[in-house]
């Protein structure tokens, strides 16, 4: 079976390009099929909060731009990499944006997810995911506040398996192809 | 002393989140602060908007930012205020944070109030505190003063924080937790809220496609 792998870059400039590439070499080296987007040249507009994905025109976002073929991607793809500056401990608003129009990809109900609540899948789709933030130098607090969110995404998209590989400005770019692979391994993406 | 409300929902003056923080501005003014408000979906679609709200911000001695949590944290429009003003904020202020989410509890806007406090701690401002609010969509926009026994607690809550807030302190622990503790009860919120859908649905004729998977069947094509 190809395995097809989805990375959305979220960064404003070329400060990702060592973990982008460091990605796509890991996941072509395992043989699977590999789509990077680079959200700073697509057109996607804000999220309204219309619901209109959910109840108006299900599964699909009134709003008629480069989302909507991004939502095709990520509800098609076995592995959903998602690749951002860190930002004071989140994803930078480029991604976020991307990840805000993705609401059609669940239903609308709530159901009980372990502890939590959580709205189920649309798609049948058995997703991994991988969590890759840069940041300029260590920080736990922002380093804490990334993992946490990395954790509840991977929860909320329903991911069957996720990890998280951190990238630091200040440290060799081979460092970042190491985090990475570490992190496919992690989230039991293989071969 | 002056206040400015922080709108971060894209649905505007029909938000949960304006709701909250004109509550909350509203406090204020009645002791006696100059009060405004914002919306960053509206600012961040412009440079003069954004311009325009950051010197607002800066010349606020508090700024309150009220937002819906997306997808475990503040919607794009946020965080490109957050990049925005990070490196362009001259002088100092305090921000206080409050999220609402449409699950019942209110832990998940944990990951959402950390990434403020870190912006708050990037820029060098005051952290006044992280206010939560699980299950919003009871609410669904209305002025907690109309909102009856159900905002009793929130209207209690967001009392206590406005009490402090204007004599320049952190929300008390005590607000925190108020506002945190479920709406209603979270079995009654799920069905109530999963019947609220199929509603919206019926309403719009589309309720016998609600799981419909439009990308899935056009790849089968």
């Amino acid at each position: 079976m190809c395995v097809r792998a989805l990375l959305l870059d979220g960064s404003a400039g070329e400060e990702m390009r060592p973990a982008v590439e460091a990605s796509e070499s890991a996941l072509r080296e395992m043989g699977h099929q590999v789509e990077t987007v680079r959200l700073k040249d697509k057109r996607i507009g804000q999220c309204r909060g219309c619901f209109g994905c959910w109840v108006r025109t299900p599964g699909q976002c009134i709003i008629d731009d480069d989302a909507n073929g991004i939502m095709r991607s990520f509800v098609s793809s076995h592995v959903i990499v998602l690749l951002t500056p860190v930002t004071f401990g989140g994803h930078s608003s480029q991604l976020k944006k991307a990840l805000d129009r993705m609401l059609g990809s669940t239903l609308p109900y709530l159901e009980r997810c372990g502890r939590e609540t959580r709205h189920p899948r649309r798609y049948d789709m058995v997703q991994r995911m991988l969590f890759v933030g840069l940041l300029p130098h260590r920080d736990h607090e922002a380093q804490a506040t990334y993992r946490e969110l990395s954790e509840r995404n991977a929860l909320n998209f329903r991911a069957s398996g996720w990890a998280m590989a951190l990238v630091f400005s200040n440290e060799r770019p081979e460092m970042a192809s190491i985090a990475v692979r570490e992190a496919l391994l992690k989230a039991g993406i293989a071969p | 002393m002056r206040a400015v409300l922080l709108i971060g929902s894209p649905r505007g003056e029909r938000s949960t989140s304006r709701a909250l923080g004109a509550y909350m501005l509203e406090g204020l003014r009645s002791r006696g602060w100059e009060v405004g408000e914002r919306y960053a979906c509206r600012d961040v679609t412009t440079s003069e908007g954004l311009t325009d709200l950051l010197a607002e911000m800066e010349r606020s001695d508090l700024s309150i930012l009220s937002f819906p949590t997306y997808v475990d944290s503040p919607p794009a429009a946020v965080m490109r205020v957050m990049e925005t003003m990070h490196g362009r904020i001259k002088r100092g202020g305090a921000l206080l944070a409050m999220a609402n989410c449409g699950f019942i509890g209110s832990g998940n806007n944990t990951s959402s109030l950390s990434i403020c406090r870190l912006f708050a701690r990037d820029i060098g401002w005051e952290w006044r505190g992280g206010l939560s609010l699980g299950g919003g969509n009871v609410l669904a926009g209305r002025a907690l003063q109309d909102a009856g026994g159900v905002a009793r607690n929130v209207r209690r809550a967001l009392d206590q924080a406005v009490s402090a807030l204007a004599e320049g302190k952190a929300v008390p622990q005590g607000a925190i937790d108020l506002l945190g503790r479920n709406i209603v009860p979270s079995l009654l919120y799920n069905i109530t809220a999963n019947r609220a859908w199929d509603r919206a649905a019926r309403k719009n004729n589309v309720l016998d496609r609600i799981r419909d998977r439009p990308y899935m069947e056009e790849e089968r094509r």
